[in-house]
């Protein structure tokens, strides 16, 4: 992915739909997927939920845009020392999982030390537009820097992933669904929206809408083809969302 | 007063495809709203050949349009289309129930 600015996000606008549905700001989100991703995780055998979603979604982003490739390439002693720290903190040491942390977050700290920032704004902040910014964590960027990938790649890749006309279409026709990034944005929206529940109370109109949409999905029963039943989804979900948001219809234009 | 057999007969006449897929009046599609919703829930315990199923369905969406075509406007020949496809998906189905029954002979 070859970009003319590589800090630079573009929103698509599947992802702003599921944002809007969800009553979550774009920002909120994407900087809930930022802190979910660390380099503990990374190197932990087991699973954990939601931190080896994320994971998982940078994995297949990588296999995608380099398969088959060897993941961590070669990046010098001081670095290649502070992987071997951190194996040591998460797997071999016994530590209990804060002390374990406590322990890898000092490496990451070290890592970032030794790295040279090429693949993350030295800022650690990623603009969305002029008011609106995410926060990078150490953690994110020193993934970036030994996986050699720019933040923004990863939130492009993650985004692009997220379709709720697509989740709804395979669910209604029960078939296998394996996008883990899709199951992380769910399940951190419900988290997200749990902790704000003033969201949880409906509007007049978004109480209309969600009543029109259940009607619209039972009127699909009759459609069993899943590319046509998400097609009809999506345009479904992107007439509402510029009905809403009129400018953004100019601005698609 | 209405007796409550009178109500749910109400309710059951609204049951139905033809309408359902070519009215656009909500009013008249909240029988089969309650219908399809039922039919995909678990308490659900009926089987559905979905092959025959997906087949006719596209007949009717078919039958539907091409009837709004040739007669724009008019619900009562689109539903009337749609009843055909919905007897001849009935006698299918029978059919395709009876098969264990006339495979062997």
């Amino acid at each position: 992915m070859t970009k003319e600015n590589p800090n630079l996000i573009t929103v698509p606008l599947e992802f702003k739909i599921a944002c809007s549905i969800y009553k979550i700001a774009i920002q909120e989100a994407l900087q809930i997927f930022i802190n979910y991703c660390t380099l503990y995780d990374t190197f932990k055998p087991t699973y954990s939920r939601l931190y080896s979603e994320a994971l998982e979604t940078i994995f297949r982003y990588l296999d995608m845009k380099r398969p088959g490739t060897a993941v961590i390439a070669d990046h010098g002693n001081e670095i290649q020392s502070c992987l071997l720290a951190i194996l040591e903190d998460v797997v071999e040491s016994g530590l209990n999982e804060s002390l374990a942390k406590k322990e890898v977050a000092k490496q990451v700290n070290k890592l970032m030390k030794s790295t040279s920032g090429t693949y993350f704004p030295k800022s650690r902040k990623l603009y969305l537009d002029e008011e609106t910014h995410l926060n990078l964590t150490k953690d994110f960027c020193a993934m970036c820097e030994l996986y050699e990938c720019h933040p923004a790649e990863i939130l492009d890749y993650y985004m692009s992933m997220i379709s709720v006309a697509d989740m709804e279409a395979r669910g209604d026709l029960k078939m296998r669904e394996d996008n883990c990034s899709m199951f992380f944005f769910m399940h951190t929206v419900f988290k997200y929206l749990l902790k704000n529940k003033h969201l949880l109370t409906l509007t007049k109109e978004e109480e209309e809408f969600a009543q029109e949409a259940h009607e619209f999905r039972l009127h699909l029963y009759s459609i069993k083809n899943f590319p046509r039943r998400r097609a009809l989804l999506k345009k479904f979900y992107q007439d509402h969302y510029f009905s809403i948001n009129p400018n953004e219809l100019n601005y698609a234009n | 007063m209405q007796k409550p057999e009178e109500v749910l007969q109400a309710v059951a006449n609204q049951i139905s495809y033809p309408l359902f897929y070519s009215t656009k009046d909500r009013d008249k599609k909240y029988g089969t709203y309650f219908f399809i919703q039922h039919i995909q829930s678990p308490e659900f315990k009926g089987q559905i050949n979905e092959s025959l199923e997906e087949h006719y369905f596209d007949q009717m969406a078919t039958a539907i349009n091409e009837s709004y075509e040739v007669h724009p406007g008019d619900e009562e020949k689109a539903i009337a289309a749609a009843r055909t496809v919905m007897e001849q998906w009935a006698k299918a189905a029978i059919a395709e129930r009876a098969r264990y029954l006339t495979d062997d002979l």
